[in-house]
């Protein structure tokens, strides 16, 4: 698997590079109907960015096939039954986020009987026939999280630190702590720095967040140098704890990911630390063009497929797109990526901040 | 049991029973009812039986209470820390959210019913609080007031619709809470999410009233207490009751005031007693009130004990079902409205964190019964303080998610056995 980040080409490319590479033609022979199917409804970044974005593509690339969108919230069998149908309305091929990435194996066999080709998004789809996959990928996302959080904690000199967690038991936690480990864990051990809390987040709700820290900081009476949380609503509830005891802004907060706008509003307060920006419309621009040329008989461009994935059965021919770090001082790449603009960051109390007066 | 109650409800006057039930310490009238019924009897009984009656009786208080010091006790021989003002303190806050849900749930469990919309009730009120406030620029106090009302109004037609279908009420309102769901996704803005830092709304929960406000308040209250208890006392002494002013006024008073001075004492060597906590005391108080010596609260009991005996005697049985779910839905909303306070904002994610089942748990915990007819607004208090002091102690003993996940469903199976027990003791 391909390790590296990125992060100074992207931090230089700035636009340049949100805008897909080698864009494909126009197909206008392509005909039928497709069906990207969503996991849930809590995760908001599939409902209101993956999906429009990747309609959107599908329009570019092959206007004159219908894309269906549908959301098994939250339940495996639910979206068994709506794969199901979809295969038996005679879909043309399925890009699935897979509810539970370990128990879509029964999505993916039954599509392969019916010769249904089938795109994993984002979330891994394991043990069963898979043709392509295209995702920034959780390990990358911990990686980021957990080298830009090393450098800084390095840095300030920062030594107990606490550690929030994702919900225990998903394969996405697993991978990001995982990834974020191979940057804290030589710290840890060279006695660097010291873990004086960590938990796991029950079903990564922020509230619940909220009460892991609150009881971490009362268990060591305030004495944190740092946390690290693993994505953007578990920091959220971590920033909501320091609030209470007036700490936000005093303890970083760094393990954010998805460039939520509420994260994004406490990077120029100063109280959240960092996030990393998953490009949403660049891998829906990616699996778009990966299913034009599926359907068209043809094999998507070495460009997007640059890698490989295991999934348990086969090693799947994957794309793996770049995810990028932001801090205080890049925020305007988040606009310049096209997932928010100004206006939806410059609200409430961030409004204030010099980068939303310009 | 229920017979034997509704002829005794027929017999006496509104005014005579209303002290009878004001015997028991929270005046339940279907308590004061079956100890008038068993009472000459109970020498004849065995030690469990006994034991079961007076769980449901005077002592329905005193296991959550005894457990309460044994999980303080528990916990703090493992981390001092845990009886630290400064983690009572977060207790309290950590309470006050799934308590308000839970307080929302007792008139629902009164009536034999049964409300699984409360954390969505919650969730999209808190969503409408943030659209009021945040997009449409109006003052905070209206924002919460139209989500308590929007809370309300979900309420009545949930009521409504169950009482003229007799549609199981647990499938309806499951229903809705899928409806709500998407309905708080369509209203949040393409973000996903509200942040309402720097508004007056955090303000609700982030308030801490300054000692001597606290220490004032807690001397009212406890004023108000034995006045009430007195007036009660009074009353009582003219029905030609026999009661005695120790056990009827010394005891609660003494008890309530020593545990508020407690609290008091406790809260103030931190921040000072918060806000929320206040007003969600002051909340179950009325509510208390309402449900012991009102009318219509004194009828949430009776349609809970026997819904057909109640029609029977004249008095509108969907109209109580309509306000049952009515008041639950205000709760609820002012629930999430607590919640979207504390966590400083509204996302898709607000109402998942196990708000309903706790909600449920904490009211069932607190001694109010789920088939109906027993129970009061202070179960919610107690209850919710009761497993809030248990998940507060595993997050900070640092307890694995199998050990918590294990010991949250113990106590729901352990707390509705329990339930069960004292609900088919014989009468």
């Amino acid at each position: 698997m391909k390790t590296t980040t990125h992060l100074a080409a992207a931090l230089l490319a700035g636009a340049a590079l949100f805008s897909p590479a080698h864009a494909q033609e126009a197909d206008p022979a392509l005909t039928g109907t497709i069906h990207f199917m969503l996991p849930n409804v809590t995760t908001v970044r599939f409902i209101q960015q993956d999906g429009p974005k990747f309609v959107e593509a599908m329009a570019k690339y092959a206007p004159n096939v219908k894309v269906e969108l549908i959301n098994a919230e939250g339940s495996a069998a639910k979206q068994q039954q709506q794969a199901e149908a979809a295969i038996t309305a005679g879909t043309k091929a399925i890009v699935l986020v897979a509810a539970d990435p370990s128990v879509a194996s029964g999505i993916l066999t039954e599509a392969k009987s019916a010769n249904i080709p089938v795109v994993a998004y984002e979330h891994e789809a394991k043990d069963g026939p898979l043709d392509y996959f295209v995702q920034f990928g959780a390990l990358k996302v911990g990686q980021a999280q957990g080298k830009y959080a090393a450098e800084a904690i390095a840095k300030s000199g920062a030594k107990k630190v606490a550690r929030l967690y994702g919900n225990k038991g998903d394969f996405y936690t697993t991978a990001v702590k995982q990834g974020q480990d191979e940057h804290l864990d030589p710290m840890i051990k060279s006695g660097a720095i010291e873990i004086v809390c960590e938990d796991y987040t029950d079903g990564w709700v922020p509230s619940a967040a909220q009460k892991l820290m609150e009881q971490c900081l009362t268990k060591t009476s305030d004495k944190i140098d740092a946390i690290v949380a693993s994505n953007d609503g578990t920091a959220a509830g971590a920033i909501a704890a320091l609030t209470s005891q007036d700490m936000a802004g005093k303890v970083p907060v760094y393990g954010g990911q998805d460039a939520n706008v509420e994260a994004l509003q406490y990077i120029l307060l100063g109280k959240q630390s960092a996030t990393v920006l998953k490009p949403y419309g660049n891998l829906a621009d990616a699996a778009a063009q990966v299913v034009v040329s599926v359907l068209g008989g043809k094999t998507p461009p070495a460009s997007i497929i640059n890698g490989e994935f295991d999934n348990g059965f086969a090693k799947i021919p994957t794309g793996y797109l770049d995810v990028v770090n932001i801090d205080k001082s890049n925020v305007s790449a988040v606009v310049d990526a096209g997932v928010w603009s100004w206006a939806d960051i410059c609200t409430g109390e961030a409004a204030a901040v010099p980068e939303c007066k310009q | 049991m229920a017979t034997l109650w509704f002829v005794f409800w027929k017999l006496k006057q509104q005014r005579a029973y209303k002290i009878r039930a004001a015997r028991t310490w929270e005046g339940t009238v279907a308590q004061a009812a079956s100890q008038a019924n068993v009472g000459t009897m109970r020498d004849e009984r065995s030690l469990g039986a006994r034991l079961v009656d007076a769980l449901a009786g005077d002592f329905r208080y005193a296991p959550v209470l005894l457990a309460i010091v044994l999980i303080f006790i528990f916990f703090a021989f493992q981390n001092i820390a845990y009886i630290s003002p400064r983690n009572i303190s977060n207790m309290v806050l950590q309470t006050v959210v799934v308590g308000t849900i839970a307080l929302g749930m007792v008139p629902i469990l009164l009536i034999a019913e049964i409300d699984l919309a409360v954390a969505a009730i919650g969730a999209t009120a808190a969503t409408l609080m943030c659209v009021v406030v945040v997009d449409l620029g109006m003052a905070s106090w209206l924002g919460v007031l139209s989500a308590v009302a929007f809370g309300a109004f979900i309420g009545v037609l949930q009521g409504a619709w169950i009482a003229r279908t007799r549609a199981p009420a647990f499938l309806i309102t499951f229903g809705v809470s899928l409806a709500l769901a998407g309905l708080q996704l369509s209203m949040l803005p393409e973000t996903g999410q509200y942040n309402i830092m720097g508004t007056p709304l955090t303000l609700l929960v982030g308030t801490f009233l300054p000692r001597t406000f606290g220490w004032l308040l807690a001397i009212v209250a406890i004023a108000a207490f034995a006045v009430l208890r007195w007036l009660h006392y009074r009353d009582a002494r003219k029905a030609g009751l026999d009661v005695s002013l120790a056990n009827h006024v010394g005891l609660p008073v003494g008890l309530a005031a020593a545990a508020l001075c407690g609290i008091v004492v406790v809260l103030s060597m931190h921040k000072g007693v918060p806000l929320a906590g206040v007003i969600f005391i002051g909340l179950t108080a009325i509510f208390s009130y309402f449900t012991s010596s009102t009318r219509y609260g004194l009828y949430l009991y009776a349609v809970g004990s026997n819904a057909s005996a109640v029609a029977r005697a004249g008095v509108s049985v969907n109209r109580i079902r309509l306000m049952a779910f009515a008041l639950c839905g205000a709760f609820a909303a002012f629930g999430g409205v607590l919640g979207a306070s504390r966590l400083l904002g509204v996302s898709a994610q607000s109402g998942a964190g196990g708000e309903l089942l706790l909600a449920i748990t904490a009211a069932v915990v607190g001694g109010t019964s789920l088939f109906g007819g027993r129970g009061s607004p202070w179960s919610a208090v107690i209850g919710a303080f009761a497993i809030t002091a248990i998940s507060n102690g595993m997050d900070l003993i640092g307890y694995g998610t199998e050990v918590k996940l294990a010991t949250q469903g113990a106590l729901l199976v352990a707390a509705t056995s329990i339930d069960a027990l004292v609900t088919r003791r014989p009468a």
